[in-house]
Order: C-alpha cells, then sequence, then structure tokens
C-alpha cells in the first residue's frame, strides 16, 4: 500500500518518515522536478507499506516550487492513505493544512506530534474531540517513539482491510478530486480552525519560552555578528576536519593510478584513458565527499536547530540592497561549500524571479573547490599576506555578487516589492539521527547529480588531450593544447596570455580544483614542486589577476548543469556567458591597472 | 473607533488585532493561510524599525518583511476589545506608539480577486 506523509516545515515530518522507514529509503528527484522526492519501505506484520515524504506545504496554495509538488503529488489520486502530521504545539496553524486535505476528500489520517516542547509547555489536545471535529482518526505520539510506529501500523492494516473488503475505496478507484475545494476561502477555512482549536486545545497562560530569550540575542543587534561566527566557525570546522581524509582519499587515487600504471596496458591509449580518464574523473568526485558532507552535515544541524531561519532574518536587510530577500541567504551560503547544492536549494523561494536572480549570483560565492588554487598561488607568490590575498577573493566575490544583483534588478528583474513571510521555528538540540540521515541523502544526491557531469566532463577533457592520436597528453600538440594556443591571445591583456593558462582554465571548467593538476601535468611536476614552475610563467600582479579570473569565471559542469536543471539552459547559458565577460573584464582592470601603477 | 494604525510602527510587545493588508491578492492569501489574516491577534516580538517583524501568532513565530508590514492595518488588542467604542477612554498598552502616525484608512478592492489560483 502506499501512503504520503504531509505536513507544515517544523511539524516533525521527516522525524516520523525516519521512524517509519529507519534507513530503509532513497532520495531521488521528483519526476521532471530537482525536488527532492524521499521514498522508503516499511514492511507492518507483513503488509509492505510504501511511504512518500512530501515536501513540507503551509497549505495546499502552491507557491514555491517544492509546494507544488506536494499538491501535486496529493492531487495525483496515487496513495492509499495520506497521513498528516501536525505539530500540537502549533496545532491551530497547522490544522490549516489538514482542512484543505480534507475539503478535497483525501484519505486523510492525522498524527498529533505530541513533541516533547508540546509536552513542556503543558499543552493538552483532546484527541477524541479533535477526531470528532475532523471527522477522520487522529493518531497522538510522539513522532520518533516506537509506539507511534504501531499504531500507524495497526491503523494502516485495518484501513487495508476496509478496502478489501470494499468498504473503502482504494486509490486507484476513488475518483480524482476536483478543485470545488478551493472555493471555500482562506477566511473561512481559518474560522473552522479557530472554532475546531477553541475545542481541542487546552493551553496554559505562555510564559516567555526559552526561544524567545535566545533570540533576543540572534535577531537582536548582535544578530549579524553572531551570525558570521557561526559561519566561519562552520566553514572552518569543515575544511580542517575533512581535510586529511580528502588528502587520504588523494593519494590513494594517486597510488592507484599508479599501480594501474605498472600494469603497462597496451594500447598506451588505454592505459592512459584508464589512469587519467576513469580514475582521475573518479577522484575529482571522490575527493569532495569528506568536505561535501561534513558541511552538509553542519548546515543541517543548524537547520534543525532552528537557526538558519534567524540567519535569514539578520540578513535580509542587506540581501534586499541586491534585490533579494533574506530567503536567498541561505541557498548563497551553501554556495561557498559547493555551488552545485546551493542552486538545488534556491527551490524553497517562493517567486521565480527572487529565485532566478539568487541562482545567476551563486557561482560568485566562492566555492570550496576555488580554494586550493587560491592557497598556491598566494602561497607562490604572497607568501607574507596569502590568508589576506584568499579573503579578499571571497570578499571580491560578494561585492560583485551585490553589484550584479543590483544590475539584473534594474535590468532584467525590474519588478515590484519583495514579500518575506519566514517562519522562526523554535529552538531545539538537533537530533543526530536526523541530521546524518539528512546530510548522507544530501551527499547521495550531490554524488549523483555532480558526480555524472563532473565524470563525463573529464572523460571529454581526456579525450581532447589525448587527440590525435600519439601526442603527449595534454602537450600543445594536442587538441586542447591548439584550442588553449587559439585562446591564449585573447588573455594576453590580463597578463597570462600563454597557452598553459588557457589549457588549464578550460580543464577548470570540468572542477575548478582541477586547475592545479593540470599546471602539474603541463610543467611536467608534482603538485608539490609547482609553486617555483609557476613563478616562472607568472608575475604577482597576473597571478593576482589570474585568481581574480579563477574566481569570477565560467561556473564548472556540475553547477551548470544544476543550473540548466533548475533554470533552463537559457539561463544556463546566460551565467556562463555573463560570468566569462565579467572574470575577464574584473582581470582585466587589475592587471593593467596594477601595470600603470607599475606593479608589474 | 479603535485606533488604527500600520503594523510597521507598533512596538514591541504590543499585542494587535490584525486588519486588512492593502496590497497584491497573492500575499494577501498567503497572510490569511498562514494566520495574519485581517481579525488574527498577534503579538509583536521585535521590531527594530530596521529589519523585519517578528510576530507571534498561536505558538508560532513568523517574520514579515517591513515593506509588508508597512501596507498591514493594526489596532491595539486591548483597544478593540472595547469594542467600536465611543469613549475617550480607550485602554491600551502603548498608546503613544501607535499615535505616532496619523490613521490610515484606506478602503480598497473588495474580495472578488481573492478567486484565483
Amino acid at each position: 500500500m502506499r501512503v504520503a506523509l504531509a505536513g507544515n516545515p517544523n511539524a516533525g515530518k521527516t522525524t516520523l518518515f525516519n521512524t517509519l522507514t529507519g534507513l530503509r529509503h532513497h532520495v531521488g528527484n521528483w519526476p521532471g522536478k530537482t525536488v527532492e522526492k524521499k521514498q522508503g519501505m516499511w514492511t507492518y506484520q507483513g503488509e509492505s507499506i510504501e511511504v512518500t515524504d512530501l515536501p513540507g506545504t503551509y497549505s495546499i496554495t502552491p507557491y514555491a516550487e517544492d509546494e507544488r509538488v506536494a499538491k501535486e503529488a496529493l492531487e495525483s489520486g496515487a496513495f492509499d492513505a495520506i497521513i498528516n502530521i501536525v505539530d500540537a504545539a502549533n496545532l491551530e496553524h497547522h490544522l490549516y493544512l489538514t482542512l484543505q486535505l480534507l475539503d478535497r476528500h483525501l484519505p486523510v489520517t492525522v498524527f498529533l506530534n505530541m513533541s516533547r516542547r508540546a509536552k513542556k509547555k503543558g499543552i493538552r489536545i483532546d484527541a477524541t474531540a479533535l477526531s470528532a471535529a475532523l471527522g477522520v482518526p487522529v493518531i497522538a505520539g510522539e513522532a520518533n517513539s516506537e509506539e507511534a510506529k504501531t499504531r500507524i501500523g495497526r491503523l494502516l492494516t485495518h484501513r487495508r482491510r476496509l478496502q478489501d473488503q470494499g468498504h473503502l475505496p482504494k486509490a486507484e478507484q476513488r475518483a480524482l478530486p476536483n478543485d470545488q475545494g478551493e472555493s471555500r476561502s482562506a477566511d473561512e477555512v481559518r474560522q473552522q480552525v479557530k472554532a475546531i482549536a477553541e475545542m481541542a486545545i487546552h493551553a496554559p497562560s505562555r510564559i516567555p519560552s526559552r526561544s524567545d530569550r535566545v533570540d533576543k540575542i540572534a535577531t537582536g543587534p548582535g544578530g549579524i555578528p553572531l551570525f558570521l561566527i557561526i559561519m566561519a566557525m562552520t566553514f572552518q570546522m569543515t575544511f580542517v576536519a575533512s581535510a586529511p581524509l580528502s588528502q587520504l582519499i588523494e593519494t590513494g587515487i594517486t597510488s592507484l593510478g599508479g599501480v594501474v600504471g605498472l600494469l603497462h596496458l597496451q594500447p598506451a591509449w588505454l592505459a592512459s584513458l584508464v589512469v587519467d580518464g576513469i580514475i582521475g574523473g573518479i577522484g575529482a568526485v571522490l575527493v569532495f565527499i569528506p568536505s561535501i558532507f561534513l558541511l552538509f552535515l553542519l548546515l543541517s544541524m543548524l537547520e534543525d536547530s532552528g537557526y538558519m531561519a534567524r540567519a535569514a532574518y539578520v540578513m535580509d536587510r542587506s540581501m534586499r540592497r541586491m534585490g533579494l530577500h533574506g530567503k536567498s541567504f541561505l541557498p548563497m551560503v551553501l554556495g561557498f561549500g559547493c555551488n552545485v547544492p546551493a542552486v538545488m536549494a534556491t527551490r524553497t523561494l517562493e517567486d521565480r524571479h527572487s529565485r532566478l536572480l539568487t541562482i545567476l549570483l551563486i557561482p560568485l560565492m566562492s566555492c570550496s573547490a576555488r580554494l586550493p588554487v587560491y592557497v598556491l598561488f598566494a602561497g607562490a607568490f604572497f607568501p607574507a599576506r596569502a590568508g589576506m590575498v584568499i579573503f579578499l577573493l571571497y570578499i571580491l566575490g560578494i561585492l560583485m555578487a551585490l553589484l550584479m544583483g543590483i544590475l539584473f534588478r534594474r535590468t532584467l528583474f525590474r519588478r515590484k516589492e519583495l514579500h518575506l513571510l519566514l517562519e522562526l521555528p523554535p529552538y531545539r538540540l538537533p537530533m543526530v539521527k536526523n541530521t546524518l540521515i539528512t546530510a548522507w541523502d544530501r551527499t547521495l544526491l550531490f554524488i549523483r547529480n555532480a558526480g555524472t557531469i563532473i565524470l563525463s566532463t573529464v572523460l571529454l577533457i581526456w579525450f581532447l588531450a589525448s587527440v590525435p592520436q600519439g601526442v603527449a597528453y595534454a602537450s600543445r600538440h594536442s587538441l586542447i593544447g591548439r584550442i588553449g594556443i587559439l585562446a591564449a591571445p585573447l588573455l594576453s591583456p590580463l597578463g597570462f596570455g600563454f597557452w598553459e593558462a588557457a589549457v588549464a582554465l578550460l580543464f577548470g571548467i570540468a572542477a575548478k580544483e582541477v586547475i592545479i593538476g593540470t599546471f602539474a601535468a603541463l610543467y611536467g611536476t608534482a603538485a608539490t614542486g609547482l609553486g617555483p614552475a609557476l613563478q616562472a610563467h607568472f608575475t604577482p600582479l597576473s597571478a593576482a589577476s589570474f585568481l581574480v579570473f579563477v574566481l569570477l569565471y565560467t561556473p564548472c559542469a556540475a553547477a551548470l548543469g544544476a543550473i540548466r536543471r533548475e533554470a533552463g539552459a537559457k539561463w544556463a547559458a546566460f551565467t556562463a556567458g555573463y560570468l566569462l565577460v565579467l572574470a575577464w573584464i574584473m582581470a582585466f582592470l587589475v592587471f593593467q591597472l596594477g601595470t600603470l601603477a607599475g606593479w608589474s | 473607533m479603535a485606533r488604527r494604525s500600520r503594523l510597521s510602527d507598533a512596538s514591541e510587545g504590543d499585542m494587535l488585532i490584525l486588519q486588512r493588508y492593502d496590497g497584491d491578492s497573492v500575499f494577501q492569501q498567503r497572510l490569511q493561510e498562514r494566520g495574519l489574516g485581517p481579525g488574527s491577534i498577534v503579538q509583536v516580538l521585535r521590531n527594530d524599525r530596521k529589519n523585519p517583524l517578528i510576530l507571534k501568532s498561536g505558538e508560532t513565530r513568523i517574520a514579515v518583511g517591513r515593506e509588508d508590514a508597512m501596507h498591514m492595518q493594526a489596532v491595539i488588542a486591548t483597544d478593540a476589545a472595547q469594542g467600536e467604542g465611543r469613549g475617550p477612554s480607550c485602554v491600551s498598552t502603548r498608546p503613544q506608539a501607535l499615535s505616532r502616525t496619523p490613521p490610515r484608512m484606506i478602503r480598497r478592492r473588495s474580495h472578488a480577486r481573492r478567486a484565483r489560483r
């Protein structure tokens, strides 16, 4: 039997889903959408139940992409039962969706989540009265308890039996709900919610909660400094803790390549395909995994704790300067880790314009793959001020986002005001199991979405670097070398008009950190000995110009793929193009102004 | 008549009864669905005149954009409880805060527009 979980964001939907399915679930995309689709299996007394976790939604009227997905799924008639989870501490708000579901004659069972918070607040709910008022079964319990699981299972199997005996229509027999439910106005539904709530909820008089006290700091004048500290710590922890693992993976890949090289595969191109193409390509994906997973873990902890909504709140005012509101901030923060999940995260934004604009600006958030390039160049050319140089690059990216945001808002997205309606969930300790599962799911999704693109781009580049037959890999005689020689004159005004730089930048489109490996291959040194080799080609000024170019130019293939899926091929092409032009102009300014100032 | 003022001018701690929102109808519906329609009682948790407002509605905290709050009318709950009072003795927790701006009573478009998806 097929069951869907529906409910408001923060109702405990994910917790219940994890309780029901444990680790027996997988995450994919809804057909044709980039919205996460979570499905899991659960066997209760021999009955196998397929559970689908719908995106959280406040109402059945869709405003954002994920809400549209939830609405379509609910109305598709594909489910035998719909478990609507409502939080006891927030019942009056959550019943709105419940009534909308009932208006559509959907097979709803209400799960009343008696969260710890509700208990602490002394909120009591008369589940029987609620059930009578709604006319559907109400199960009360804790979303993370085995008892809840059993009771839901019992109810579902009972429903199944009724269906088998013909007392209840099955999913496929039920007439599709028409839109008549929408004839009730929001106001009427609200009135009914109020009446039901008054009857069923016994809440003690309110005392200022702990969340209010934390909010005094988090949303007060100290909110922005606090936010900056939390973000700095998040990224610091991500990079510090994941570095040894990434290092280990890199070493493993390199030695694997070495071992395979010893096999002397024949013909030579096959050996090259395996070592440079396949192993190199898989390696390019694998080295990302520790940092991506850790970043997702920390961010989902922040999300689960309720803090992320506060970050959106404190950043709202600054974001408005570039024509976005606070909610766009979360995707942009993700962009510092990796642009791919950042682009994916824009689906929670309600209006299309904000969403597109956010997507266009995300590549300006310097992702972690660009960092190794900065570290290498800054270390080689500005050893005394390497940290400062890297910091300035991040700031430059943000400034460019601000500037381009204002520009796009004036030209492409001229428009009315920006609405903000943002729930600030109560603070709580993040649940370890939930955050681990969420982080792991997102990492898998990243591997699947980005991995294939990175891998195929790496293979394409391997091909370009290996033809015509018999050339040394990625040498000036290879196809890519020739492209590099053609492109080099375009880079001369920027200070690095030699073919190796052009080839490295082309390779960088596969994944930004590949730039380093390319230089190493072209200059015939190990990555560790790259500093002196670079110093022979770059001056400090042209190195600075190169770094600015790397920061700003065309995003990597995986990010472009994500943009294409979210916004369409047209916008992906536009992003690639505008960033290339912007990078060229900025690098040009750096090099030419620097030359004028006599820094060359 | 109860004192009516823009939500954006309310003071922290005020208990308010929200009145109309005179902006686009889609957002108006979103407000209603989230329990911020006309007649809802909210408490202003934060209004620092720069950032969005934070309202408490039941047990839910919701941030509302400052610009949006400028288009929302509200009356102080205790005020309104006195009814469409005649007497001058409107009891209010923070009368001075709300009287800062003159009451605006714009009656605009009916609800007919709402009937769209």
